[in-house]
């Protein structure tokens, strides 16, 4: 049996060959994982393929809570999804799915509201990001009102119901998405973002004792579309879950 | 000339060259080709002893210092450190690629698959008649295939009870890209007489049900599946998965005659 004889590398020929093989492992690797534990993107695309979907293009990715969980508002081409990347969640395993949808919606149905939300937040919140991927056709602008039904419970006992009022407008932007910003103006709104975000409705003092809580019963949202020169071009109710 | 001397020459010759590898290469190198001429001359000259061999051939090699520039210009010290770099580059990466590997938890190098998983056997024991269905239908989304590779028709003539049993096969491009629990949850179904059998996770009974029952090596998963008939009449189903578009529609007959 004839042996291979390899040509003997130069030295330099050498680093050229180790650098090769260790890019081709890191590559093997990268496309292996289709990115999917390396960016957020990856993330998003894998979590797309194994729901069987076409793959989406990410329009939104925001940072939120103590944890640094990655908030993502993906388009594709029959349906609109936000959804959570806890990136930290690589350190327990690499090949640990991080990626999970929020909430989803097609886009062949009435416009619908979609929102980020994320269980690890810390501290009142004071503005709330909302997505509203497709509007009636002729609409270019819309104005966003959510309703929440509160119910507040004092240290002294006394509870108390409340509904607040949110507003907010965006106009159609390039991808067809009307995207939200609620603000909060009192402690109270602040409070109640909080609670519809997934945080923590709790208040302390300035002792550290608890305060007052809020709780957040129901909420509605209204969308109410506009035209170019601002007439009405249509209208959508809908329940926040 | 004795050793002492003859060491302290090449260690002389060999001090400018920085890259420690390349100073033990040439030392030994050196100190063979010295080894070399002092053999030859002992050749050429019998009369002459090792020591006076040596310090001729010393002698000839002219002063170890110019030498040692010499050489030191030669083996530039970068590449060196540089073909040293790499390899540990190279190793690290190896390492870290080794580590993230075995850290993959959901290695199947071999089929595990039961013949039924033991959830199946519980709801196929309810049931008193088992006939067996020829269904082979597949279809690929994706970077996924699924393909039904068997199943059963459960009766139970008395209670006018029936329900279909379908092993489902799973072939996924990648063994850690395994196919989302959640989409499972979404699969339901349509018999062919209309009635929809709603999916796991609408709540609604009788609804279907699935469960994990093992592997067909690293890119086969097996799923089973129990499908409650409404209608004993029906003679048919197609799973539908189409959540947010997706497109998948697995028909599946159990008329007679139908391979």
């Amino acid at each position: 049996m004839r042996s291979i004889h390899l040509p003997r590398l130069s030295r330099r020929g050498k680093i050229i060959r180790n650098l090769a093989l260790a890019a081709a492992v890191v590559l093997s690797l990268w496309v292996g994982t289709e990115r999917g534990p390396w960016t957020v993107n990856g993330a998003l695309r894998q979590l797309e393929q194994e729901l069987l979907l076409e793959p989406g293009r990410t329009v939104h990715i925001q940072t939120e809570g103590v944890l640094e969980h990655q908030w993502a508002f993906v388009l594709g081409k029959e349906y609109a999804y936000t959804a959570v990347v806890r990136r930290r969640d690589l350190d327990r395993s690499f090949w640990s799915k991080t990626a999970s949808v929020y909430q989803a919606i097609s886009l062949e149905g009435e416009p619908g509201l979609l929102s980020l939300s994320d269980w690890s937040l810390l501290g009142q919140q004071e503005s709330w990001r909302l997505f509203c991927p497709q509007g009636p056709a002729g609409a270019t602008s819309a104005r966003l009102t959510v309703e929440a039904l509160c119910q507040w419970k004092q240290s002294d006992g006394t509870r108390s119901e409340q509904i607040l009022c949110l507003q907010g407008e965006a106009s159609r932007d390039e991808n067809g998405v009307y995207a939200f910003l609620l603000q909060a103006d009192t402690p109270e709104e602040e409070m109640a973002l909080t609670v519809l975000m997934g945080g923590s409705g709790y208040e302390e003092d300035e002792a550290g004792r608890w305060k007052r809580t809020c709780q957040v019963l129901e909420t509605s949202y209204r969308l109410d579309f506009t035209g170019p020169a601002g007439e009405p071009a249509g209208r959508s109710e809908g329940v926040l879950t | 000339m004795d050793d002492h001397t003859f060491q302290t020459w090449l260690d002389t010759a060999v001090k400018g060259i920085r890259f420690g590898p390349d100073r033990r290469a040439a030392r030994c190198e050196l100190a063979g080709h010295l080894e070399d001429r002092a053999a030859d001359l002992r050749r050429i000259f019998p009369d002459l002893t090792d020591e006076e061999a040596r310090e001729r051939t010393l002698a000839g090699m002219g002063d170890a210092a110019e030498i040692g520039k010499q050489l030191a210009r030669v083996h530039r010290p970068w590449l060196g450190y540089l073909w040293r770099a790499s390899q540990i580059v190279l190793a690290a990466t190896l390492l870290w690629a080794a580590l993230l590997l075995a850290d993959y938890s959901g290695y199947r190098l071999w089929p595990d698959q039961a013949a039924q998983s033991q959830w199946a056997a519980e709801q196929r024991a309810e049931f008193s008649a088992h006939r067996p269905l020829v269904c082979l239908t597949e279809q690929t989304v994706g970077q996924y295939t699924l393909r039904v590779r068997s199943g059963e028709l459960w009766s139970d003539p008395d209670q006018e009870t029936r329900a279909a049993y379908l092993r489902l096969e799973v072939q996924a491009a990648r063994p850690w890209a395994e196919l989302s629990w959640d989409m499972l949850d979404r699969l339901y179904a349509v018999d062919d007489r209309g009635n929809v059998i709603p999916a796991q996770n609408e709540g609604s009974a009788p609804a279907m049900d699935w469960e994990r029952a093992g592997t067909d090596g690293p890119f086969r998963s097996q799923i089973d599946l129990v499908i409650p008939l409404p209608d004993p009449a029906a003679e048919g189903l197609v799973l539908i998965y189409d959540w947010l578009g997706a497109g998948l529609s697995l028909p599946v007959s159990w008329k007679e005659g139908t391979p």
